[in-house]
């Protein structure tokens, strides 16, 4: 096989090999010059941190998860065994998908070295239209925009949540003309629902540590925020469009001792719960994890 | 192979004598898949019509201890759904059901059998979609999709099947059912694996769908397309690179080659391209707003690299016109050739130029048509070589040239199959496309879920034989 995982950076064909030790900041400055990003925004954390902290962000809702923007995987496993998985390309149906399985899973199995991004072309301008209101009326506003035409043309939408308010926020992506279009179409779902909204210039996020992440029905992300902030605090963030969230409880040993319920809680909108310091235990295919773990050893 | 009669004393009286073909006239169907040229003769075929029957489908090839492949329309290109070593055919056709469309979760829940374009019908209903449409939309089933991680001409802008597919119920060859993800999707964190991932493309080595949850979308509202034409390659190469650059994404980014231009010129659906040229269709979905605004952006980089002339339509007749060129082109091919080798790789875009010159002049000196129409926006080709299997020495050539091909895409960091799966038929590149370790990886897997090669033998890894009690194995 062609040693494919030397470190490069490729404009035209938007990917590039890095350490997944390299700081998201240190890849944006190479990028920025050629008008493209990696899709994730945390700048501060290293490539590695970011796959282990959560597969979502805010441009999540367009571009999907980061194992969706990783072509391939420099591989490294308990042994010191290296496998390159995956290819420099956007498509690739060789063999099993190893390059998901490995960003999704990278501790148990060894340490992804290196990793092939898939680049993105940067818009020209972002900005945000941010909704401050009931979670009645965050619910019914974001159903009205997932559903709705514009859903498709977003970047992100998210919903961050405390005890002290609730708060939806739509990112939008484009030239000026696009942008003003996308506003004032967010802005006239108003007319049918009417909330508070403002418009605001595109910030880089709440990146506060989470103790849980999990996934549900699309439907349930604000219901699922509204239980758990009641219950026990702290502050939730979900990815509306993805179905996804992450949560940082104030109650935090409160919380990690009602496993049972939020569990059933979670089972009830379809969805699981991860929590960091609960190493959970898997629930499927326990056994055939088991047993690769095994055979790669051999 | 023989297989004992008693397998199908059994099969008829668990699914009746018209779910059970044993006859030849009757099997000769199932003979090959959509590639055609090669056949593998199968001993039987099973059709189950319900859940509960493909479960006991396969439990009877198990006791049995046959192998056997699930096949669902047989659409693939790679020799996927072939009875590669004989054995069993489960042909899950029947089990075509829409169980379940979720409008407010954007979620549906299928069998395996469900045609894709029957799904989108139903689905357009509610205003929503199901982005993957591979070419063979109207008879491909939702099942195979899956198996193959198919992709298609929305793939550019919507991505492939595994980005669609939130869970999976599936039937393993230990008899355990187990679900991954579901309606709400799956988190994979600590010790809980990303398995859903891994049967996604998984060519039907690893088990055996029974259900399946697909995110979906909202229908867009308008469409613009383009048809734009060049008389230089290089000048649709850049253009190419162009629109993928930019931050409007377009839906598809299609090339079509001189020779199969006229070829659609020359058939009913004759779409006025013209035909001394390379034709590249493009086209964007949204909102009518945005989408009217964003046109002329798109325009203007179509101008930038010597256009010969640019069409550009928002009108349904027009663009289904257009469309309808562009997906019969493979079935056109099929009138001026006994035999079409269709060819799947990916290539880093930079590389379509060099690549597609490459295959032109190594075809020219074999005496080979190559015909090339593919989804130039993901870098991924589609050579179909025309020729005649009755003449092995043409067979000989069209073989060489899928190595020219496969070669220089590996040189290129590129894959072996985007979207058409490894099947048969490429699994001689395996070994110079992974090193040796990375196909122990992945037989060590194999090895996890499917210990005898029982379930689709012959695939993917070479020498991937089922290891039965019945069965001569291969020298």
């Amino acid at each position: 096989m062609k040693h494919i995982f030397e470190l490069y950076y490729d404009p035209i064909d938007m990917s590039c090999c890095v350490d997944t030790q390299e700081l998201i900041r240190t890849l944006e400055s190479k990028m920025s010059k050629d008008n493209l990003f990696f899709p994730f925004y945390q700048k501060n954390k290293t490539l590695r941190e970011v796959m282990q902290y959560c597969n979502y962000d805010t441009f999540s809702y367009r571009f999907g998860s980061i194992a969706d923007n990783i072509l391939g995987v420099l591989f490294e496993d308990k042994n010191g065994l290296q496998y390159q998985i995956g290819a420099r390309v956007v498509k690739n149906v060789t063999g099993f998908d190893f390059t998901r399985f490995f960003c999704q899973n990278e501790n148990e199995f060894g340490v992804i070295k290196r990793a092939i991004l898939r680049l993105r072309p940067k818009p020209e301008a972002f900005q945000q239209i941010v909704l401050l209101d009931s979670k009645d009326n965050c619910e019914k506003f974001c159903d009205l925009i997932l559903h709705s035409v514009w859903a498709t043309s977003l970047m992100g939408m998210e919903f961050i949540g405390n005890k002290k308010e609730y708060k939806v926020i739509i990112t939008i992506g484009g030239n000026n003309q696009e942008i003003e279009i996308l506003t004032k179409a967010i802005l006239s779902f108003s007319a049918k629902i009417p909330v508070r909204l403002a418009v605001q210039n595109f910030e880089d996020g709440n990146k506060a540590e989470y103790l849980a992440s999990g996934n549900l029905l699309l439907s349930k992300n604000i219901e699922l925020a509204d239980y758990l902030i009641k219950q026990y605090g702290g502050v939730y963030k979900g990815f509306l469009g993805n179905g996804v969230f992450l949560y940082n409880p104030q109650e935090t040993d409160r919380f990690i001792s009602s496993e049972t319920e939020i569990v059933s809680k979670l089972q009830s909108y379809k969805g699981s719960i991860y929590w960091k310091q609960q190493k959970k235990q898997c629930e499927n295919l326990s056994d055939i994890r088991k047993q690769l773990l095994l055979a790669m050893k051999d | 192979m023989k297989i004992n009669p008693k397998f199908f004393t059994k099969a008829i009286d668990l699914f009746g004598y018209k779910s059970v073909l044993k006859e030849p006239s009757a099997l000769v169907a199932y003979d090959n898949d959509a590639l055609g040229f090669h056949h593998y003769p199968c001993d039987g075929v099973l059709l189950p019509r319900t859940r509960e029957e493909l479960v006991k489908a396969v439990n009877l090839c198990l006791e049995f201890d046959l192998p056997f492949v699930i096949r669902g329309a047989g659409t693939s290109l790679s020799g996927g759904p072939v009875a590669a070593e004989g054995g069993v055919v489960i042909h899950v056709s029947r089990l075509n059901k829409i169980l379940d469309i979720d409008v407010n979760n954007m979620v549906c829940e299928v069998e395996p059998g469900v045609v894709l374009n029957q799904l989108n019908k139903e689905l357009s209903g509610y205003s929503l979609f199901y982005p993957p449409d591979p070419s063979s939309g109207s008879v491909c089933t939702i099942g195979g999709n899956v198996a193959e991680n198919a992709g298609g001409l929305r793939c550019f802008k919507y991505g492939m099947t595994t980005n669609y597919v939130l869970g999976a119920e599936i039937l393993l060859l230990d008899g355990r059912v187990v679900t991954l993800g579901g309606p709400g999707g799956e988190t994979y964190r600590g010790n809980n694996c990303d398995w859903k991932s891994i049967f996604i493309g998984s060519e039907g080595m690893l088990g055996i769908f029974l259900r399946l949850w697909l995110r979906l979308k909202p229908l867009p509202e308008k469409y613009w397309t383009f048809l734009v034409t060049f008389k230089e390659l290089q000048d649709a190469a850049n253009t190419i690179v162009d629109l993928v650059r930019n931050s409007i994404t377009p839906l598809a980014i299609e090339l079509i080659d001189k020779n199969v231009i006229k070829l659609i010129e020359a058939s009913p659906v004759a779409a006025g391209f013209d035909k001394d040229c390379w034709a590249l269709i493009t086209e964007i979905d949204g909102p009518g707003e945005l989408v009217d605004c964003q046109a002329p952006i798109i325009k203007k980089i179509l101008e930038k690299h010597s256009p010969k002339e640019i069409i550009l339509t928002c009108e349904p007749v027009e663009r289904a016109k257009l469309w309808l060129a562009r997906k019969s082109a493979a079935g056109l091919m099929g009138q001026i050739s006994p035999d079409i080798m269709t060819q799947d790789a990916v290539i880093p875009r930079s590389k379509i130029g060099e690549v597609l010159a490459l295959l032109y002049a190594e075809s020219e000196k074999a005496e080979i048509h190559c015909l090339n129409v593919f989804h130039a926006g993901d870098g991924n080709l589609h050579p179909n070589f025309l020729f005649d299997s009755r003449i092995p020495e043409q067979e000989k050539k069209v073989k060489e040239l899928g190595k020219v091909l496969m070669n220089k895409t590996i040189e290129c960091g590129g894959a072996l199959s985007g979207e058409h799966g490894i099947g048969n038929d490429k699994m001689a590149y395996i070994p110079s496309y992974f090193g040796e370790k990375e196909i122990k990886l992945q037989e060590k897997l194999l090895k996890c879920f499917n210990p005898k090669n029982q379930l689709n033998p012959g695939k993917v890894f070479p020498n991937r034989s089922f290891v039965g009690c019945c069965v001569e194995h291969p020298k």
